[in-house]
């Protein structure tokens, strides 16, 4: 028997979770750990390093230790987010081949995917040890706002992971799932995902359990990790002062001094005063003596102030799509590891009006979410609503040190009750089996008595469902989750066609009719972009699509209708079809970023294949 | 068995009135979604489930369309000249035009180029179509489009093997 899991691939860290006996559980590796930091390293020979192993590599081997790729993931090498941030990274960041980014290990060049395909190695690692089979499949979480670029890199990761995605999950559809129904009638939530790299916000209405996003907003630029860069400016800014060292020119002691400010701000989530200190530390240009370094929380709250307020902006832009206030939100879910700042939570509370509730633990929210999605999916598990583990329920945000936390008991023997009666949140009630086909039937697009076009997509008259045999025991809950970016298409002048508007429901799509502009013009291309703006190079252009061999034809007469595809993963799919001939044409989408070709894919197989991974078991203990 | 999408109007997709108050409208899109998402057909076979997708992209659009005030007006004159679709995000009727070579090429000698490549790219001579190219290139020296296509056009050469 083979598992299928729910992966939130974090900037990070990361946390693999399983639902086993209907219950939605994280999963720890052999030491007790859940929290697997997203950090690969590269040792000179023998098997590569991952998450714990790996972190404290980022200290001694800064050069072939990468981490953060998710900041980078997908995105192509020319743009300003990446050259903004090159050379802030101790490793090589350099272009690979097909334009993405790519990191030079001893001499190899891996693109970011192939990085991330190794943190998911061994959170397939962790779980096949945990559930005691192999881990095949897969629900992947991306944030929100991830286009549809770094949707497909976060994809190809995975496969060449050797695991198959289920589905690509938004970060806070998936907080929201973990959740689950209210048994309130309408309620309106926000998952306010406040990460190590990335800020989402997210407004979702569950009504009669179904789920629907209203509006989603984010910055994949702001994170708990401009927190510590903060912190380590005022480290560096001490350091100046006691030892006429400017840290910050260089990178080698400002990591460090990063790694510190990290640790730092964890501690001050829990207490007043903090001191660190540092002995000794070399760098580049030479060593440093020890030296300690004291803040308060207060400090703390005052460096980061502006950080945090920054993702009320966000809120805002959220709020207004979803044509609401911020007070008029129901509730308010409070999902990664920077919430776990008390400042975060008093800020929030200010501007929502609101006590945000963190009853769910914020750092395994949403691998559960994606590990009940993954159940739901999945055609090996038996249909049946998933519950949230208990030792990740009720916690107070600044409770909880994951990387502290013991290793985990013997299971305990589950208790043969139905999942409804351990479940923190019933589903509500659901129709009997014996109640679903007038259900399914009334549920039927109304028939109509015409029959048929040859040409025109058909439907089934009844919801396909009712037309399956055995009906399935039950339905579970539908998750209808939103495309997070406008998708456009250029037009003369360098302005945007807007082809689908964010915040769409998906799977959808859009078909356009494209003409020529010249006679006899028998090759068309159209770029396609991802992004908010009505100018087509502010957005992210994903490609462009080649239409060829259109029958030669004064111009404007041809007739090519596009159809915009963007699928339930948010990943869009292209077809074109001449109209006049009704011939379906190959339309050719060349993807910036992405290495098209099926070697460039055998080539970053077949580096997979040559590095293990170091054994869970060689793990240090903390 | 098949009933085509192509014959029923917004209201009659979503079962409801043409006078339909809004909340009854998504009342209806609600129930109708959750139950054609494909999702909930993930066990079927990929026939139903590409049919509940159609159903459901068409769902969503006639919700789109209806739960706008503006929108449900335009498509009520449309509905009227027997028009069952609208295309909320269409402003103008005339549809766009595609970049070819010669749009991006500046001068009157690179458009000549440039028309006979596109040509010969429809043509499948890509290797005549990168000769006129670059012959544009020369005529337009530093296009950057241009060059970024003829870029394009040698990666599909050697995609292609040629």
């Amino acid at each position: 028997m083979s598992f299928a899991v729910g992966i939130d691939l974090g900037t990070t860290n990361s946390v693999v979770a399983a639902v086993r006996d209907g219950i939605a559980t994280p999963l720890a590796d052999p030491q007790g750990f859940r929290l697997i930091p997203s950090v690969v390293s590269f040792p000179r020979s023998g098997a590569v390093l991952v998450g714990r192993a790996a972190i404290e590599r980022r200290v001694d081997d800064p050069g072939q230790t990468v981490y953060s790729v998710k900041r980078l993931i997908g995105r192509p090498w020319g743009t300003p987010e990446v050259q903004r941030v090159r050379g802030t990274f101790p490793f090589d960041l350099r272009e690979a081949p097909g334009g993405g980014v790519g990191v030079s290990v001893h001499g190899n060049t891996y693109t970011l995917p192939e990085i991330s395909a190794f943190v998911l190695r061994q959170c397939k690692a962790v779980a096949e040890a945990a559930l005691g089979g192999p881990v095949l499949r897969a629900v992947v979480t991306v944030p929100a706002n991830f286009n549809d670029l770094q949707r497909s890199a976060t994809k190809t990761a995975a496969s060449l992971a050797g695991l198959e995605v289920l589905r690509i999950l938004n970060e806070p559809t998936a907080a929201a799932l973990a959740h689950g129904p209210s048994g309130k009638a309408r309620e309106r939530i926000a998952i306010y995902d406040f990460g190590g790299g990335t800020f989402d916000i997210t407004i979702l209405e569950i009504a009669d359990g179904v789920l629907e996003v209203l509006a989603t907003a984010g910055d994949t630029q702001l994170g708990g990790d401009d927190i510590d860069a903060a912190v380590a400016e005022r480290m560096a800014e001490d350091i100046f002062r006691k030892h006429k060292v400017d840290a910050r020119a260089d990178t080698r002691i400002f990591d460090r001094l990063r790694v510190m400010a990290e640790k730092l701000k964890r501690e001050l989530s829990t207490r007043s005063e903090v001191e660190v200190t540092g002995d000794g530390f070399s760098g580049d240009r030479g060593a440093l003596a020890r030296w300690a370094f004291r803040m308060t929380r207060q400090e703390l709250e005052q460096t980061s102030l502006a950080i945090v307020d920054r993702t009320f902006s966000v809120c805002r832009q959220a709020v207004d799509a979803a044509k609401l206030q911020l007070t008029g939100v129901d509730r308010i879910v409070l999902v990664g590891g920077s919430t776990r700042m008390p400042l975060v939570a008093r800020r929030v509370e200010q501007s929502f009006g609101r006590r945000p509730v963190a009853r769910i633990h914020p750092e395994l929210i949403v691998a559960l979410g994606a590990s009940i999605q993954a159940s739901l999916l999945d055609d090996e598990q038996p249909l049946a609503i998933p519950t949230i583990d208990a030792d990740c329920l009720d916690v107070e945000p600044q409770d909880i040190e994951v990387l502290a936390a013991p290793p985990p008991p013997p299971p305990r023997p589950k208790p043969p009750l139905p999942p409804t009666s351990r479940a923190p949140h019933a589903e509500p009630a659901r129709p009997d089996p014996g109640s679903r086909a007038p259900r399914a039937e009334q549920a039927l697009p109304p028939a109509s008595s015409r029959a048929p076009g040859a040409q025109e997509p058909s439907v089934p008259r009844r919801p396909p469902a009712a037309a399956v045999a055995p009906p399935p025991p039950e339905v579970a809950p539908v998750l209808i989750d939103v495309t997070p970016l406008s998708l456009n298409v250029e037009t003369a002048g360098g302005f945007c066609s807007l082809l689908i508007e964010a915040n769409t429901p998906i799977p959808c799509e859009c078909t356009r009719t494209f003409t020529t502009g010249n006679d006899g013009q028998s090759t068309v291309c159209v770029r396609v972009a991802q992004g908010p703006s009505s100018r087509f190079a502010d957005n992210t252009c994903l490609g462009e699509l080649e239409l060829s061999g259109i029958e030669p034809a004064p111009r404007g007469t041809a007739q090519i209708a596009v159809t915009f595809e963007i699928d339930a993963d948010g990943i869009m799919n292209v077809c074109a079809k001449d109209i006049k001939s009704g011939r379906q044409k190959a339309a050719r989408v060349q993807i910036v970023g992405t290495p098209a070709d099926a070697k460039a894919i055998e080539a970053m197989h077949a580096r997979q294949h040559a590095h293990p991974i170091a054994d869970l078991s060689v793990q240090p203990p903390r | 068995m098949f009933e085509s999408l192509e014959t029923q109007s917004y209201y009659e997709l979503l079962g409801v009135a043409t006078d339909a108050q809004a909340d009854r409208i998504k009342a209806s899109y609600v129930k109708l979604a959750a139950a054609c998402h494909p999702d909930a057909y993930r066990r079927s076979s990929p026939e139903h489930r590409a049919a509940a997708a159609a159903v459901f992209k068409r769902i969503v659009e006639a919700y789109r369309v209806l739960s706008s005030a503006d929108l449900r007006t335009r498509y009520g004159r449309a509905l009227s000249r027997g028009k069952l679709r609208i295309d909320p995000l269409a402003r103008d009727s005339a549809p766009p035009t595609l970049r070819t070579l010669e749009t991006l090429a500046v001068t009157p000698s690179a458009k000549q180029f440039a028309r006979a490549a596109d040509r010969l790219i429809g043509e499948g001579k890509l290797k005549e179509a990168k000769m006129q190219v670059m012959l544009a290139l020369n005529c337009d020296r530093d296009n950057a489009q241009l060059e970024e296509r003829l870029t394009m056009l040698k990666e599909t050469m050697s995609l292609m093997g040629q």
